[in-house]
């Protein structure tokens, strides 16, 4: 007899009515393409947030931006950072935010944005390197890059439990078992949910294709970066998103970047000195 | 009633107002997909000029219609890693930048722009204007910052335009980047050709120095043969005399040695006469005495003076005239003679005893149907002449290998080239050959299959 397999769109449809982007992400879009607005209209937008405002300003002093003096208002960090560079930030922000209460029977908070965000900072970096206009959007992707597994958590825990169980005793990637368990894994979760957000394909496809970067066909060179990101984070062990080994690397992907195999060792340690306090502004409380 | 009026009112200023966003940002689309539609033109723009200033022109061109700037420049990264201004438009505005600049600098904001693929808007120091940096770079490197002044309004550059800046700077970078290219290539080209210029100069005048030492030797050899001719004269004239025992009988072993000094001063007397046909040739002081000659009767003369010696060595010679040989052509008539004496007593010389050689002469002959090394040696004659008179002369003699075949033609060469070689001769009779026949506009070669087959000597003459 076979019981009701869950679908990818019964997941993503149930969650998208229970988890949805706070209407600011919306807001700051309008304001930074609108031509009649100004500065303050976006300072004003961010600061209705007051936890979002200090997290943007405790980030924009955090080592990953560098920035050599104090910026300590949001107009400040709008002409240091950029406009829409700040819509990103607050976005990755406000999404950790969405998914704060979930219970962590299966996976640790802390742990999995750990993973994530070490995952964000390494493309950020990695896109520094390749001189990318707006590295930003690749943090937030890193940031999103698990949030499927943790809508999983939600509408199906107890075959996830299984899977990862099944995942543990087989040897295999987690992800591989949810291909083939359920016919969809976790980044495909994450990029429907995106998609339903009306997040750009920009960062929902490199999220939906992570694993299986040559499957990207709109943004391949995106998609490849954060593959190998994810893989780097996996390789920092730290946090984790559930899976127990290291992904394999997909040396195509790795040639589309076109980065020199001597320069990682200098991006995973910039990277390792980025992670602690990058970790403290998001999460850290307000002294 | 007065209430929902009001609403009603309210609910409408608030539409017309969205209504005038709405047109206002349609407008700004509009024009950002003008200006990114004209990229296209801007950037053929930046591919067919070539020196930096003309890129600064049509990048500033370009970002006018996209920001109200008043005030642009550029400045570029210099091999010692610092930033120049290089250009600024209006021209007269450059101390202003430059204070800008200074001011942006220390203050951090310049570093912090480089770093960032993306506008920096900061506030200028006269307080009703801004100040947008963006780095100028491609993916590998930074070549330089862009600097523009704008009145402050106090909105912010909207999203797509910001995108927009970027996007076309990029192409300014890489137009930047193409131009520096190319300069290494042209300063690499020019180099070269320089270089080529000089080496061919060089050759040239080792070319003239060759040529001026080669025509003074053969000017020299000319007057020398000359001067070696009268006293050689002298030998033979009066070793002969005493040989015919005129002046009194001489005694066996007096005449085997007088004998001996006869016969070497008549083959020293032919070398130096070869020599001094040959020293005229290079001196380019060989004219042609063309006459009408029967190419018949010299073959035949030729023949009757070989007649002895081939009937001592039991050598058969057949003549073969096809009708097709034309009874007269325009020749200088002692040269040919020379040559077919040269080719005949060759032939009977190389011959072995009881061999046979024959001559074959005709008419009529086509470019089209000589060999392709024959039409080579005839180099650009080939074109002047419509028919060729061919001889052939064909031996049942040694033979010549084939790395031989054109080697027998330079002076003093032998197909047997050892010191023992068993065939005596000047060695320079081929190449006069070849010299006589290159100025009558015809040519020789050499046709034989290898040792012991014979050999074939085939010379044409224009008809």
């Amino acid at each position: 007899m076979k019981t009701d397999r869950p679908t990818l769109e019964s997941i993503v449809n149930s969650a998208s009515t229970v988890y949805s982007l706070p209407l600011i992400h919306d807001r700051l879009t309008q304001a930074i393409n609108n031509p009649r607005a100004s500065i303050s209209d976006i300072t004003l937008i961010i600061s209705e947030d007051q936890g979002l405002c200090f997290r943007i300003l405790k980030l924009a002093n955090s080592p990953m931006f560098g920035y050599h003096k104090n910026i300590d208002t949001i107009t400040k960090a709008a002409t240091i950072i950029g406009t829409q560079q700040l819509r990103d930030l607050s976005l990755a922000i406000s999404v950790i935010g969405i998914f704060k209460d979930i219970p962590e029977d299966i996976i640790t908070m802390t742990s999995f944005w750990k993973h994530s965000i070490s995952c964000g900072i390494v493309a950020r970096i990695l896109a520094s390197y390749r001189r990318e206009p707006n590295v930003e959007r690749f943090f937030v992707a890193g940031i999103l890059h698990d949030i499927g597994q943790l809508i999983l958590c939600t509408s199906i825990p107890l075959i996830l439990r299984n899977l990862l169980k099944q995942s543990k005793e087989s040897d295999r990637m987690l992800y591989e078992v949810q291909s083939s368990e359920l016919g969809f894994d976790h980044a495909e979760v994450g990029g429907e949910l995106l998609k339903k957000w009306k997040i750009p394909l920009l960062i929902s496809e490199p999220v939906s294709c992570h694993h299986d970067p040559l499957h990207a066909t709109i943004y391949p060179q995106d998609t490849a970066l954060l593959h190998v990101s994810d893989l780097i984070a996996h390789a920092l062990q730290a946090g984790s998103s559930g899976e127990n080994c290291l992904p394999p690397l997909n040396t195509e992907a790795w040639e589309i970047l076109n980065i020199s195999e001597s320069s990682i060792a200098g991006i995973v340690q910039q990277a390792d000195t980025q992670i602690e306090q990058t970790m403290d502004s998001i999460f850290g409380g307000a002294h | 009633m007065k209430n929902t009026q009001d609403n009603i009112l309210s609910e409408l200023e608030t539409l017309r107002d969205r209504n005038l966003f709405l047109e206002e940002c349609n407008q700004r689309n509009i024009n950002l997909l003008d200006v990114l539609a004209s990229s296209r033109d801007f950037q053929e723009d930046l591919n067919s000029e070539r020196d930096n200033f003309s890129v600064f022109k049509a990048t500033f061109q370009q970002l006018k219609r996209l920001l109200p700037l008043q005030k642009m420049a550029f400045y570029l990264n210099t091999d010692d890693n610092s930033f120049d201004l290089s250009e600024c438009l209006p021209t007269d505005c450059r101390d202003e930048i430059e204070h800008e600049v200074d001011q942006k600098i220390s203050d951090g904001s310049f570093a912090w722009a480089i770093s960032q693929n993306h506008p920096l808007f900061v506030p200028a120091i006269k307080e009703d204007q801004s100040v947008v940096l963006q780095v100028i770079a491609t993916k590998s490197r930074v070549i330089g910052m862009f600097i523009g002044i704008m009145p402050d309004s106090n909105n912010i550059i909207d999203a797509p335009s910001q995108n927009a800046l970027s996007i076309i700077l990029l192409n300014t970078a890489y137009a930047l980047e193409s131009n520096s290219l190319n300069n290494v290539i042209r300063d690499h080209v020019q180099n070269l050709e320089h270089k080529v210029e000089e080496r061919t100069k060089e050759l040239q005048n080792a070319r003239k120095t060759a040529e001026t030492a080669n025509r003074s030797k053969s000017v020299f050899l000319a007057n020398m043969s000359h001067e070696l001719r009268t006293p050689l004269n002298a030998v033979i004239g009066f070793s002969d005399v005493l040989l015919s025992q005129s002046f009194g009988p001489i005694n066996e072993r007096q005449q085997e040695y007088l004998g001996y000094v006869f016969q070497s001063s008549r083959h020293l007397l032919d070398l130096i006469n070869d020599i001094l046909d040959l020293s005229k040739i290079e001196a380019n002081k060989m004219e042609l005495r063309l006459t009408d000659a029967n190419i018949e009767s010299i073959l035949k003369n030729s023949l009757i003076m070989l007649k002895e010696i081939a009937h001592n060595r039991k050598i058969q010679i057949t003549l073969n005239i096809v009708p097709s040989l034309p009874t007269m052509i325009r020749v200088d008539e002692r040269m040919i003679k020379q040559v077919m004496f040269n080719l005949l007593s060759n032939a009977v010389k190389f011959s072995l005893s009881s061999g046979h050689v024959s001559v074959n002469a005709a008419g009529g002959i086509n470019l089209s149907s000589l060999p392709q090394n024959a039409v080579c040696l005839l180099g650009e004659t080939a074109n002047q002449v419509n028919s060729y008179v061919e001889i052939t002369i064909t031996d049942s003699g040694i033979g010549i290998l084939p790395e031989d075949l054109e080697r027998i033609f330079k002076p003093f060469e032998q197909s047997d080239n050892s010191a023992t070689r068993e065939f005596e001769g000047t060695g320079l009779g081929l190449t006069l050959c070849r010299e006589f026949l290159a100025l009558h506009k015809g040519t020789i070669w050499a046709e034989s299959g290898g040792h012991g087959t014979g050999s074939t000597f085939r010379l044409i003459l224009p008809q």
